[in-house]
């Protein structure tokens, strides 16, 4: 039979079929390696465990498969024959089993296509080990970036941020989440950026007065979540004018301060930035529809 | 409609169509004639392109020889023309790239391919030959179902696969021709395929 009814009956099948038919004959086998057709999976989720590997996938129609005890070369055949977009990437680490991650980058860097994934969740424990997944994710379709810790890791600070920036996928990916880590670099290194959500070790107040600056001129951005942010009232007032609303509002038995301030946007009649700092330490910045704004609040210029 | 009441009909036994539209005769390898409506034939990229560049006239299409289609057979060829004929008028699908094909097997398709994998296996053949691309999507899903929920030994029974085991067996005894076991084999081998047709893969 020709390629062209092989893909077509490989697209078709579900992806545990695809598998299974690799283990048919050598002839199918090579075909399956070598063709370009694409695999109904949105999903793949590979987590490195202590000894061994576990992968998870989904596709539009729910769960497609998924093994515990994969090894390495399990591993190379799944992400060998994906070739089509996924939505999303996860990879986790077991912080025990590091020397994996050298098997996996291998894996990836040697695809001859590169992996293609609108999103990417990376669970690691440092920034060192993103440096062994990011530079290998295709870059032109990559849009979405999310950095965790593992659970037991938590507050640390997130190393080789700096080359991490460099990398082409982090210059042209619209959002950002890094959940567990802090950083220390410039906030104004991460203004390209729609989305982000992030913690900084420290914020001075002229880079928030700057961010302020670029969002109100800026098409682009939506929406800068900073956690665990303590704010110095006298010294952001001073900066940004007193609150245009404040409340007091009780969550789960606690009581918290939420301070709001609005700013006109320059690029838009129809959009307000707004800020948001909420005493629990989230200070956010976020376009909203000038629509959306209540009555008789102050909307600064 | 049903299969059986699908209009295409071999020549000699089929009374001439009452429709005023044009009917091409084709011809298939073992000199099974058939006629199919001009509306049919626009369902076959290829077909369609051949008709076109012909520009026959009606008298033309009664008058010269039926179009030969050397590489298909009559049982076949009457598969692929009934479904043409169910099938004319519709909308020919175009690729968009979306995985998994959204390919629903319609009630007519199901029972047109009610047939062995051998014939299964042609009618693919077929319709990747005259660039039917629906009939493609419809046969190629029901050969991906087929695959569902099997294991390897299961699948190559129902596609005709030899394992490698088999595979392996099959060269050697090719290369020892005298040896009488390797030779067995071969046989072996050979009469399964005689038995099943060609294989999918």
């Amino acid at each position: 039979m020709t390629d062209v009814p092989m893909t077509n009956i490989l697209e078709q099948c579900d992806f545990k079929s695809v598998l299974t038919l690799r283990k048919v004959c050598h002839g199918v086998r090579n075909f399956i390696d070598d063709a370009n057709f694409k695999t109904e999976l949105t999903v793949l989720q590979i987590t490195i465990n202590s000894i061994d590997f576990s992968f998870r996938s989904y596709s539009k129609n729910g769960p497609a498969g998924a093994a515990e005890h994969c090894t390495l070369d399990d591993l190379k055949i799944i992400l060998g024959i994906q070739n089509s977009t996924l939505l999303t990437f996860s990879v986790v680490i077991h912080p025990k089993n590091i020397g994996a991650l050298d098997d996996l980058k291998d894996i990836l860097k040697n695809k001859p296509r590169p992996l293609q994934t609108e999103n990417v969740e990376i669970r690691v424990s440092r920034g060192s080990q993103v440096l062994k997944i990011l530079p290998y994710l295709d870059s032109k379709v990559l849009k979405r970036i999310t950095l965790m810790t593992p659970v037991c890791v938590r507050d640390t600070n997130l190393d080789e941020i700096e080359r991490i920036m460099e990398l082409e996928q982090f210059k042209i990916a619209s959002e950002l989440t890094i959940n567990g880590f802090s950083v220390d670099v410039d906030l104004k290194k991460f203004f390209h950026f729609e989305k982000i959500c992030i913690k900084f070790q420290e914020i001075p107040i002229m880079d928030l007065v700057a961010l302020k600056e670029v969002f109100t001129t800026s098409p682009h951005m939506e929406k800068f979540w900073l956690h665990h942010y303590i704010m110095d009232n006298n010294q952001f007032e001073k900066k940004f004018g007193v609150p245009s609303k404040e409340t007091e509002r009780e969550d789960d038995f606690v009581s918290f301060i939420y301070k709001k301030w609005y700013f006109k946007m320059q690029t838009s009649k129809d959009d307000v930035l707004e800020i948001v700092y909420a005493s629990f330490g989230l200070l956010s910045f976020k376009r909203i529809r000038a629509a959306d704004v209540e009555e008789n609040v102050i909307v600064r210029d | 409609m049903s299969v059986e009441n699908a209009p295409v009909v071999d020549v000699d036994e089929a009374a001439i169509p009452v429709e005023k539209k044009m009917y091409y005769r084709f011809e298939s390898n073992d000199k099974k004639e058939f006629r199919v409506s001009e509306l049919a034939i626009q369902q076959s990229e290829t077909l369609n392109r051949l008709v076109e560049a012909m520009g026959y006239t009606s008298e033309d299409v009664e008058n010269k020889p039926a179009i030969a289609i050397e590489n298909i057979d009559g049982k076949t060829l009457k598969l692929v023309f009934q479904w043409c004929e169910h099938h004319k008028g519709e909308a020919i699908p175009v690729d968009d790239g979306s995985v998994p094909k959204i390919v629903e097997i319609p009630e007519f398709d199901a029972k047109l391919m009610d047939i062995d994998n051998g014939l299964l296996f042609k009618l693919i053949w077929a319709a990747d030959y005259l660039n039917i691309v629906q009939l493609l999507n419809v046969s190629c899903k029901k050969v991906a179902n087929m695959a569902q929920g099997k294991t390897p030994a299961q699948l190559r029974r129902v596609y005709l696969l030899p394992s490698d085991e088999e595979d392996e067996a099959a060269k050697r005894a090719a290369q020892e021709a005298q040896d009488p076991r390797a030779r067995e084999v071969e046989e072996e081998f050979e009469e399964r395929k005689r038995q099943g047709g060609n294989s999918f893969f």
